[in-house]
Formats: C-alpha cells, structure tokens, sequence
C-alpha cells in the first residue's frame, strides 16, 4: 500500500491520531490529513489522491459537500471515498450513498471493521 | 311639523342609545374593578416568574462556555494520551528482541496500545453530544432573550402596556425576590471556578 496516497479529512484532533494511526497499523503510508473540506481541497490541489475517508459533521466545508466537489471534478469522479461519522440515520447513509460515498463507517469503530470497509473500496494487498 | 317630530323622535334616540351606554357602563365597571383586582393579585406573581426566568437566562451562557470547557479538556487530555502511548510504541519497536516469545509479549501489547487508542473516540463523539447539548442552551438563551424584548416593547407601546407593567414595578414584593434569587445563586452555583487556588497555595492552609 505504498503507493496508495490517502485524505482524510476530520475537524476533531483525537479523531485525527485515532484515525492516522489505524491507517498506519494497517499499511498505508502516504496520508494527508485536513481539518475540513476546506482545507482538504486546498492540500489536494497540486496531487492527486487515490482513496478519501472524510467525517460529515465539520465547520467551513462538511463532508457531504466535500464529496459533492469531489464528485464534480473528473479526476475523482470514481475514487473510493468512505464516510466515517456519528450519523447513523438511514436516511443520513441513503443520501451518503446518494451524492457518491463507496462506504460509510459509523463511530465509534474498531480496527477490524475500518479494514473490512477499506478493503470494499480498494485492493489492499 | 312633520320634520320637527321627524328631529324630535332622532333625539330620542341617540338618548336612548346614551342611556343604553351609561347602563353598559355600570354594568362593565364592577367587571373592570374585578380585573383590576386580578391583575394587583397576579402581579407580584408575575414578576417573581419574570424575574426568576431572568436568572436562569442569565445562567445560561455561563452553563454552555462550561460545555465548550469540557470539551477542550477533554480533548487536551485525550492528545496527552495519544502522546504517551505513541512513546510506548516507540519504545517498543526500539528493544531488542532476543525470543519469538518476546516479539509475541510485544505484539501483544501493540495491539492493546492500538485498541486504547480506538477506545479514545469517546472524546469525540461526547464532544458531539455535548456541542449539541451547546446548542440547545444557545436557542433557548436566544428565545428567552427576544421574549424580554418583547416585554419591554410592550412597555413603550400602549397605555395599557405602560399601566401594567408600571404596576409590575410597584407590586414586586423586593425581599422576596431578592430571597428567591440568592436561593437560586445558591442551587445553581458554579463549583469549578476560573480563578482556583494552587495546589501550593492549597497545600500552605494545611501547614
């Protein structure tokens, strides 16, 4: 999973390391991490990035329009993005899986089931 | 002639509907008394829930930067945390191992330190509920806000505005209230203070 470049975008700090480090415990290397929406299209701007997990509830840009940005440029039109939020109404994740989310995990989460997600939206051997 | 009896019978009219009025009068002024009456009675009633609705609002800013404190210790505490126990991975990775059974022991202790550091989401979704809880306080802060404008308005608006709430003023039992606020104060008081003791300072009252 070296090659792999991964966003995450997510306004809460711990949630950041609790994230990051999952992501490092299960391969990957290459990680950005964004505070909101905002930021995140400010870092991505000059690479391109091959997965995003994004929280939806943040300030500035929330994760849904994020993916909505996302989703409007070509060049992410078809890449995995996974949801990981305090939201679990049914109608939240009908209209996650509406505006184009590959997965969505609802916290709190274990390692386990963030491997399980990842691995539906892309290879990771 | 004609139009003589024609004014005549007009006058009689109007002195009917006069009379038909000053006898509408004295039967509304008993009513007009009695509502008075009810509202001198209510009155003091009123104010005293005025006024204790004014100190809640009034607490209610202090209780949501209270939440917003929480959770910024909370979070303060969670990254100490994190920082400890990316120490201890460090740590780890850095002994030499002479055994399989001590890369297991190390392993196994990896995979405690990872799922502590799961377990520390709660700071996040606690943070959510309680900036929730946030909201709520800023809402009804806000509503209770526009209701007292609302009543000082109706103060300057009418004459009937004015007179009631003039006789709010003169009906409000001081002492009493006075009373209900301190007891008030007193229920809702703000144990965690900002401008707390050092433990030194503490510690000295025990020498």
């Amino acid at each position: 999973m070296q090659n792999i470049k991964v966003l995450f975008v997510e306004d809460s700090l711990t949630m950041r390391r609790v994230i990051k480090n999952s992501l490092k415990n299960i391969g990957f290397t290459d990680i950005i991490e964004a505070e909101n929406g905002e930021d995140a299209l400010k870092k991505i701007e000059n690479t391109k990035i091959d997965l995003v997990l994004t929280d939806w509830n943040m300030p500035e840009m929330n994760g849904e329009q994020l993916v909505l940005r996302l989703r409007s440029m070509d060049m992410y039109k078809s890449t995995p993005i996974l949801m990981i939020t305090t939201r679990g109404l049914r109608d939240d994740v009908l209209n996650a899986i509406k505006i184009g989310v590959n997965g969505y995990l609802v916290k709190p989460f274990d390692a386990a089931t963030l491997k399980k997600k990842l691995s539906k939206c892309i290879d990771l051997n | 002639m004609k139009e003589t009896n024609g004014n005549k019978n007009q006058i009689l009219t109007k002195v009917d509907e006069m009379r038909e009025f000053f006898k509408f009068g004295d039967e509304i002024i008993p009513f007009l008394e009695d509502l008075f009456k009810f509202l001198q009675d209510v009155m003091p009633i009123m104010s005293e829930v005025s006024s204790s609705l004014q100190d809640t609002t009034s607490k209610l800013p202090t209780a949501s930067d209270r939440i917003a404190d929480v959770t910024k210790t909370t979070e303060m505490a969670t990254t100490e945390i994190l920082d400890n126990l990316d120490l201890i991975s460090e740590k780890l990775t850095e002994l030499n191992l002479d055994s399989d059974k001590d890369q297991d022991h190390i392993d196994n202790v990896n995979e405690k330190i990872t799922n502590i550091i799961l377990s520390l989401q709660f700071q996040d979704i606690t943070s959510q509920k309680l900036e929730h809880t946030e909201r709520i306080l800023s809402a009804i802060y806000e509503k209770f806000t526009d209701l007292f404008h609302s009543l000082e308005g109706l103060k300057f608006q009418t004459d009937f505005g004015t007179k009631i709430m003039s006789g709010l003023d003169v009906e409000i039992d001081k002492k009493n209230l006075d009373d209900n606020s301190k007891l008030f104060d007193k229920e809702t008081e703000d144990t965690i203070r900002n401008d707390n003791s050092t433990q030194e300072d503490i510690d000295s009252l025990f020498d």
